[in-house]
């Protein structure tokens, strides 16, 4: 037992288990094995080896040979390797005694796997592994240097526990945290694969096929159970709803899809600098999981910036496509988007409005719905109206007739999920010659008020229509039926919205804390100071006297002892070593008497004594007297020995002393 | 208060770590690594907090003067106090001869008393002008010195040891002189019996329970009580062939024959052989001084001559025994000592055991007796 609890294994447990988060953070077996392992080997522990230093050899070499070869595609990846194979050095070196180098090099290990761990462990299970490392590591190497000096100590000089080692564990503690703030972010960008061929990450899921077809086709409803975050959206000026992935703008036998021209270049981003800035989007993608070509945004892009794509450009869909989506962490982007639009070209508007053939029942539905409209702008709001109001919103109803999908949904089953609703409004909208498309893309409504951000999560994957009108441009028209699936702001808790905001300062300020981070918290710390200054400088007296009188009360609190003492000079000395001063000095003085023959009885009190001097006309009766009474004031009143009495004191018993010589030489 | 900070190796090793974290950090996406390098310094800041505080808040006695032999642990005691309310530990304390003693823990608010733990093969006179503490505690990181200027001294005795003491001569009356005469004496120690008074004894020798029989008043009578005289005459010539253990050998033979001789009740003077340096003992005298003298004596580059050694026997008393304990022999010099000894003068030679002057003893008087010493021991042929 006493194996299992000894600091120093612990943490090469520690070590083991983040070097098993490489292996898959997600299936705990492999946690659980290398538990067993570590506790088979700790109670294997015996004094003698039990495989030699040769075959040891070996077998540590093979496996590092093994793992650096074979697996891990770059640094990283030889690092996991390198940190797998020592998963065995460690393992044998706890089932015997290894001497100081061997245990400073055990402890080297578990570091580096708890280093290699990092890369995978971002999440709040990181807080127990730093907790485990600040305890157990000043632990360990206390320990070992114990045991390297007194090899089998039981305890003679002390653990180093946080009972007694508060100050210690509390300075270590802040050291790291401020050297973590502190200490400036040098980040060299590569586009390397984190991840090696074991990973957990080699069967990317691609959510947002590019090639995605929207067809009136049926919905599983598993499809959108997935909570996960997948945006993170900061906006300045106009706030929106919808953020657009792509437009398909192709109908073809019931499927829309984009059309090749869809895919083309219309314009090149111009450079940030120069864009009339209107609106600011800044985009956080929380999920490793988005690769798509095409980047959420709303509106009309004018200019973006990212860390992970190269060559953006707008489309003629008025989507954003982009070359070499790099895989890596936090990823971002912003946008600056204007109220401008342009007018559509007439291939463009043939494009738009291409539906192929519509039956009779269609064109009858369509004027019956929209008999009260004049404009295409009422007709287009009156047919949304009628299929929100109308119709049910419901996932995985059966498949629709693949010859008249619309014909099928708009009269027979009369209920779907968004994509049915927006490629029946396209459709319709198209009939009566209003250019129409579909949009894919996210509802943003979730807004977290802590962090003043919006969160977008896999669920809120939406499609809507956009119709474009000539005094309007494209407009946004969204058929989907109220339903109890979709989300709204007010149905997310304030504590799921406040640890939505712990897990965004998590994320953003503690594991991505850049150097533009470091910076402005720097600039705010000098903003404080010049805050103050300026309080100063203004004589604003009422602020400025309680600032230093704080300030003199946390001096008087934190050297509440020493401080003061030095300072007032008066140096009082604890109860128990007054009493001592005091015996001594009294004792010094009856010493004096001896010599000069005034012995004092055994039963004597200090005061029965001064009588007796007095009786004996003793010379220096006062200075005995003063003596006497410094003396019985500290030790049976509640008096304490300063400076000033010692000074006292010992000016009395020199003149005694003095006299003393006198008699003699008389 | 001089501090000084090293790096241990341990420290070293660190530090390499840290080094290879922090290329990990440059390509990582996490800042977590920072935090987990931030530990690590922190440790090393604690390392020198505490150790700084605790060998500050440590008061040292001075290490006076401290007596030992050669391969004997010594009596000096060194005192510690720690100040402050922290333990520290993993303490040394060096001087310029190495490591002194070694602490493993030192409680806060506490006095420990520790004997010097060194021991010293070779008898000398140390000189510690400077004390040095060290401490790695509490991780062995960082080591933290700090120089405290010292006045002492550690004089090593040389290993005195059991043989047979030289042949004294120039015997003089002395009282608890082991050697008895012929004649009696009205005092010393070896009460010999009772005379007849004669006229001029002082009355306070007289016998009174003998003289109270009525037989008339008797006197005591003593045995005459006398020690001899010793010059034990020390090589202290530097040459490949007297190497430096072999004159140490020579030292510990002087001070053991010199030990003897004194027990004996002899009078002993030690000199070298150009008389430069001369210590007399008394006999049953204290053997420190006699001891501390042969700690600090040193082999010389001097030039040396039978002149000189003339010279140092004529300050020699006439009648002593001389005691050579030579490195190496000569002719001259063997035809000294046989010059010396037809006038009448009782030698008595002592030489190296591994030494090979077979050439140079035949010409040796057979009066001269000759005796070999070794480390720790004196035989004869």
């Amino acid at each position: 037992m006493q194996r299992l609890t000894k600091p120093e294994n612990l943490f090469i447990l520690v070590g083991l288990i983040c070097q098993a988060f490489t292996w898959d953070n997600h299936q705990h077996y492999t946690f659980l094995i290398v538990f067993f392992l570590w506790i088979i080997c700790c109670l294997l522990h015996s004094s003698r080896k039990i495989i030699s230093d040769g075959v040891q050899f070996i077998i540590i070499l093979s496996a590092l040979t093994f793992f650096y070869s074979f697996t891990g595609v770059n640094i990283f990846g030889k690092c996991i390797s390198l940190g797998n194979g020592l998963v065995l050095l460690q393992l044998i070196r706890l089932t015997y005694q290894l001497n100081y180098r061997e245990r400073i090099l055990s402890i080297i290990i578990a570091i580096t796997q708890i280093v290699i761990g990092t890369q995978v462990i971002l999440g709040y299970s990181f807080v127990l592994v730093i907790s485990a490392t600040l305890i157990l590591l000043p632990k360990s190497l206390y320990q070992i240097q114990i045991e390297n000096i007194e090899p089998n100590t039981k305890d003679s000089i002390g653990k180093f526990e946080f009972k007694n080692r508060k100050f210690e564990f509390t300075v270590i503690f802040l050291f790291s945290l401020l050297f973590f703030i502190i200490f400036p972010r040098i980040n060299i960008e590569s586009n390397t694969n984190l991840y090696s061929p074991f990973s957990r990450y080699r069967d990317s899921l691609y959510l947002n096929k590019p090639e995605l077809n929207t067809s009136l086709a049926s919905l599983n409803e598993n499809a959108l159970k997935d909570n996960d975050i997948v945006l993170q959206i900061h906006m300045d000026g106009t706030k929106t709803k919808y953020l657009e992935i792509m437009s398909l703008d192709k109908y073809e036998n019931g499927l829309w899809t984009i059309s090749a021209s869809g895919y083309l270049k219309k314009r090149n981003l111009a450079d940030r600098f120069n864009v009339e800035k209107k609106n600011y989007r800044k985009i956080d993608i929380k999920n490793d999981k988005f690769k798509s070509k095409f980047l959420p945004v709303d509106g009309n892009v004018q200019a973006i910036e990212g860390n992970f794509f190269d060559n953006p450009y707008f489309t003629r869909n008025g989507d954003i496509i982009v070359n070499n989506n790099i895989k890596r962490k936090n990823k971002s982007y912003e946008y600056w988007t204007s109220y401008k639009f342009n007018s559509l070209s007439s291939n463009d508007y043939r494009r738009y409005t291409k539906h192929g053939d519509t039956s009779q029942r269609i064109i009858t539905f369509i004027d019956s719905v929209t008999k009260n409209s004049k404009t295409n702008n009422d007709k287009a709001y009156a047919i949304t109206a009628y299929l929100k109001n109308n119709f049910k919103y419901e996932l995985g109803v059966p498949k629709l007739n693949e010859i008249y999908p619309v014909e099928d949904f708009l009269f027979n089953v009369r209920k779907g999920h968004c994509e049915r609703f927006a490629s029946a409004l396209a459709y319709l909208l198209r009939t009566i010659n209003v250019p129409a498309k579909v949009t894919v893309g996210y509802l943003v409504r979730e807004y977290n008020q802590f962090g003043e951000y919006y969160n977008v999560r896999t669920q809120d994957l939406h499609a809507w229509t956009e119709a474009y009108f000539k005094d309007k441009g494209w407009v946004i028209f969204d058929a989907t039926p109220v339903s109890e699936r979709i989300r709204t702001n007010e149905d997310i808790g304030i504590l799921k919205k406040i640890s939505d905001y712990f897990e965004y300062i998590w994320y953003s300020k503690v594991i991505n804390l850049s150097f533009g981070d470091q910076v402005n918290l720097l600039k705010s710390i000098n903003d404080i100071i010049s805050w103050f200054i300026n309080i100063f400088a203004k004589g604003l007296s009422f602020i400025y006297y309680l600032f230093t009188l704080m300030i003199f009360i946390l001096i008087i609190y934190l050297f509440k002892h020493k401080f003061i003492r030095k300072l007032l000079k008066l140096r009082f000395i604890n109860k128990k070593r007054s009493i001592v001063y005091a015996e001594h000095f009294y004792g010094d003085m009856l010493k004096e008497l001896e010599k000069q023959k005034i012995i004092k009885p055994i039963s004597a009190t200090p005061f029965e004594l001064l009588d007796i001097l007095k009786k004996n006309n003793f010379i220096h009766y006062n200075e005995a007297k003063a003596i006497t009474i410094i003396f019985c004031y500290i030790k049976y009143g509640n008096g304490y020995m300063n400076e000033e009495k010692i000074k006292i004191i010992q000016q009395n018993l020199n003149t005694i002393k003095i006299n003393k010589k006198k008699y003699d030489n008389e | 208060m001089a501090i000084k900070v090293n790096i241990t190796r341990t420290g070293l090793c660190f530090i390499f770590l840290l080094m290879l974290i922090y290329l990990f950090s440059l390509m990582s996406q996490t800042g977590l690594l920072y935090i987990i390098m931030g530990i690590i310094l922190g440790i090393y800041v604690i390392n020198f907090l505490v150790c700084i505080k605790g060998l500050k808040s440590i008061t040292v006695s001075e290490c006076g003067i401290v007596n030992t032999t050669e391969g004997e642990i010594t009596d000096g005691i060194i005192s510690f106090r720690n100040f402050s309310n922290k333990a520290i530990g993993f303490i040394s304390l060096n001087s310029e001869l190495g490591t002194l003693l070694y602490i493993k823990n030192l409680p806060g608010k506490s006095e420990r008393h520790i004997g010097i733990e060194k021991v010293f093969h070779d008898r000398g006179i140390y000189h510690i002008n400077y004390l040095i503490l060290e401490s790695v505690y509490p991780f062995g990181f960082l080591k933290i010195k700090r120089k405290i200027f010292n006045n002492g001294k550690i004089v090593v005795y040389p290993k005195i040891y059991y043989c047979q003491a030289p042949d004294a001569s120039g015997f003089e009356p002395m009282l608890g002189g082991i050697y008895k005469g012929i004649h009696k004496s009205t005092f010393g120690d070896d009460f010999a019996g009772v005379r007849k008074y004669t006229e001029g004894d002082p009355l306070k020798y007289i016998h009174w329970k003998a003289s109270s029989k009525g037989q008339g008043i008797f006197v005591k009578e003593f045995n005459e009580e006398f020690s001899g005289r010793l010059s034990v005459i020390m090589d202290l010539r530097y040459n490949v062939h007297g190497t430096g253990n072999i004159f140490n050998h020579s030292v510990r033979a002087a001070g053991s024959l010199a030990f003897s001789a004194l027990e004996l009740g002899h009078h002993v003077e030690i000199t070298d052989l150009a008389g430069n340096n001369r210590f007399k003992a008394s006999p049953f005298s204290d053997i420190d001084e006699m001891l501390e003298y042969l700690a600090g004596i040193q082999q010389t580059k001097d030039e040396f001559s039978i002149k000189f050694l003339e010279k140092a026997i004529i300050d020699l008393p006439n009648k002593s025994s001389l005691a050579f304990i030579m490195l190496f022999i000569n002719n001259p010099f063997i035809e000294y000592i046989n010059r010396l000894n037809n006038t009448g003068r009782k030698i008595t030679l002592y030489l190296p055991k591994e030494s090979n002057y077979i050439l140079h003893l035949n010409r040796l008087s057979s009066s001269i007796k000759r005796f070999y010493f070794e480390k720790c021991s004196i035989c004869s042929d």
